[in-house]
């Protein structure tokens, strides 16, 4: 993209203001706004939600003169996240919600996936994808199964609903989920954008998922959230270990300012609802405000040129569009891949690679895998299962 | 640690009457601190009307976009609120055939009580429920509709 980050300054920090009335708008419409207007619209909030995650972390842990520009910046992206989240409408249910999340974890995923110009990072993404990709399948099973509803309503024919590496293996010990960090004095810019979005996407995917797991009656579905929610957790946990611990925390910061004002360009770039793309155009004016702030933060406490580590001008954007040949051919080249360490090895390696995972996977499953049991034959079918008479009550059924 | 006071009561505890003490100082408390702003509940409808005002409707049916509602005649206006119903309908069979599954786990698993439904009558019913959804997928499709649409009445029907 051409927007020179040093020379466009954005809206300056004591001009980014709100009130509780442009907090909160009409939201979008489940029905008739784009599926991806909606994928946009949760990234967004799992990328603010990051930034107020990693900005406290910060003000506990370091020098206290951190501690009020910390401040100032968070009371923005708390309400940024605010403007941004409650886009979502009330007739949005958590498991459709959840339903949209994992879209985003595909698409996005695949389409960072396909631009990383890291081959190991790449392939982390692929293998992270498959992941998600199963639990699209394993949520839509519950939705249909439990609910009677058509997870397709949300997808919006954009993505396969089919089985992808089985959630029921995903499972590893911790020493198998961690990988190879970039090195941020040679990676490339877009290497650390794309670190910096997938984690605060998934961490805010894990958030939800513990936040509303409870919230349902039915026991397996209660369980599905339990299996899955842990799998968000190790994907947390790898997707953070890709970014360079060499990097201060002043310089993360940087770099996550900076992947904002990337992925609000990205959201305004591709965004069909005029109501939604101005709020996209105004936070990329607000990032920018604040990458400004940051920029002279680096200079004053770190004596550093935050021309070191950022480009002069952003990559190319995330492609908000269906991705479903890549993700179908990543499906059968890799879904028999496992984890070994950092390394990825084929599935008939583990056992003598990854024992220590094959052992951890075998107590969690050892009553039972709720991705298995919620998706048992299951096979996604226009208008539901029941349209081809999958049912105890059918004829014939035995009952 | 500190008692609370409470009685020592088993089963419900959401009532005034849990811990008579504790309620009537929460009931004092309560009646000694005026409000921070004036009026009632008169207040809130005055801050939705602008939201109402907008007018963001919650949906349209694919045949129909809401920005040519008005200049619809009126044979397709009527095709798409009928469609509407019926997609309304279709969602409700659909789920109850889900609900009435869950219900025959339970009673298969505790055993028919009295009063309740019995094992035959939730069967009968159930299958009376996956009937009227394939009968209904069937009519949608033969109006020229698709039933794969999650309609504006069935998604609020869902969600009431």
């Amino acid at each position: 993209m051409s927007l020179d980050i040093f020379k466009e300054k954005g809206t300056p920090l004591d001009k980014q203001l709100f009130t509780w009335r442009d907090l909160v708008r009409t939201p979008t419409s489940k029905l008739d706004d784009d599926a991806f207007t909606r994928v946009r619209i949760i990234l967004m909030n799992g990328l603010e939600s990051d930034r107020i995650r990693t900005s406290h972390a910060m003000a506990r842990m370091m020098n206290g003169d951190y501690r009020l520009p910390l401040a100032k910046i968070r009371r923005v992206e708390q309400h940024q996240q605010t403007m941004v989240n409650w886009l979502l409408p009330p007739d949005l249910s958590p498991l459709e919600t959840t339903i949209a999340f994992e879209q985003v974890a595909i698409e996005v995923t695949a389409s960072v996936a396909q631009h990383e110009p890291d081959d190991y990072l790449a392939q982390v993404y692929r293998f992270g994808l498959l992941e998600d990709f199963d639990h699209l399948y394993r949520f839509s099973a519950l939705m249909d199964r439990v609910m009677g509803a058509d997870a397709n309503t949300i997808v919006q024919n954009y993505s396969d609903i089919m089985p992808g590496r089985p959630t029921q293996v995903e499972h590893r010990a911790p020493e198998d989920d961690l990988r190879e960090n970039y090195d941020c004095t040679t990676a490339d810019p877009l290497t650390k954008i794309h670190a910096a979005t997938i984690t605060a996407a998934e961490n805010q995917t894990h958030d939800y998922y513990m936040t509303i797991g409870p919230m349902f009656a039915d026991p397996i579905a209660r369980q599905l959230y339990a299996e899955i929610a842990s799998i968000e957790e190790q994907h947390v946990t790898q997707y953070e270990s890709l970014m360079d611990p060499k990097e201060t925390p002043l310089e993360k910061w940087l770099l996550h300012e900076t992947m904002e004002v990337y992925n609000y360009l990205g959201c305004a770039e591709y965004e069909t609802n005029p109501r939604v793309k101005q709020i996209w155009e105004r936070f990329v004016d607000y990032e920018l405000g604040h990458l400004h702030f940051v920029m002279d933060l680096f200079q004053q406490f770190e004596r550093r040129d935050p021309a070191e580590v950022l480009p002069q001008t952003l990559p190319e954007l995330i492609d908000y569009q269906s991705h479903r040949q890549f993700v179908r051919e990543t499906l059968n080249k890799e879904v028999d891949l496992r984890a070994a360490g950092t390394r990825f090895i084929n599935v008939a390696d583990e056992a003598d690679q990854a024992p220590q995972s094959i052992a951890y996977r075998e107590q969690m499953n050892s009553e039972g895998s709720p991705t298995e049991i919620v998706a048992a034959g299951y096979v996604w079918t226009p208008g539901t299962e029941l349209v081809e008479r999958k049912s105890v009550f059918a004829k014939g059924a035995g009952a | 640690m500190k008692s609370t006071g409470a009685k020592q009561v088993m089963g419900n505890r959401t009532g005034m009457q849990t811990s008579p003490e504790l309620a009537e100082e929460l009931v004092e408390g309560a009646a000694s601190a005026p409000p921070s702003s004036e009026g009632g509940v008169e207040v809130i409808a005055e801050s939705r009307v602008d939201y109402i005002s907008e007018g963001f409707p919650l949906g349209s049916m694919p045949t129909m976009p809401v920005s040519e509602e008005a200049d619809a005649d009126e044979d397709e206006a009527t095709m798409a609120v009928l469609l509407d119903k019926l997609s309304e309908r279709l969602a409700f069979e659909r789920m109850g055939v889900r609900l009435y599954e869950a219900l025959l786990n339970k009673v298969e698993t505790l055993g028919e009580t009295s009063p309740g439904p019995t094992l035959e009558e939730i069967r009968h019913i159930g299958t009376e429920e996956l009937d009227h959804f394939l009968m209904l997928n069937e009519t949608i499709t033969e109006l020229g509709g698709d039933p794969t649409v999650e309609s504006p009445s069935a998604d609020i029907a869902a969600v009431a």
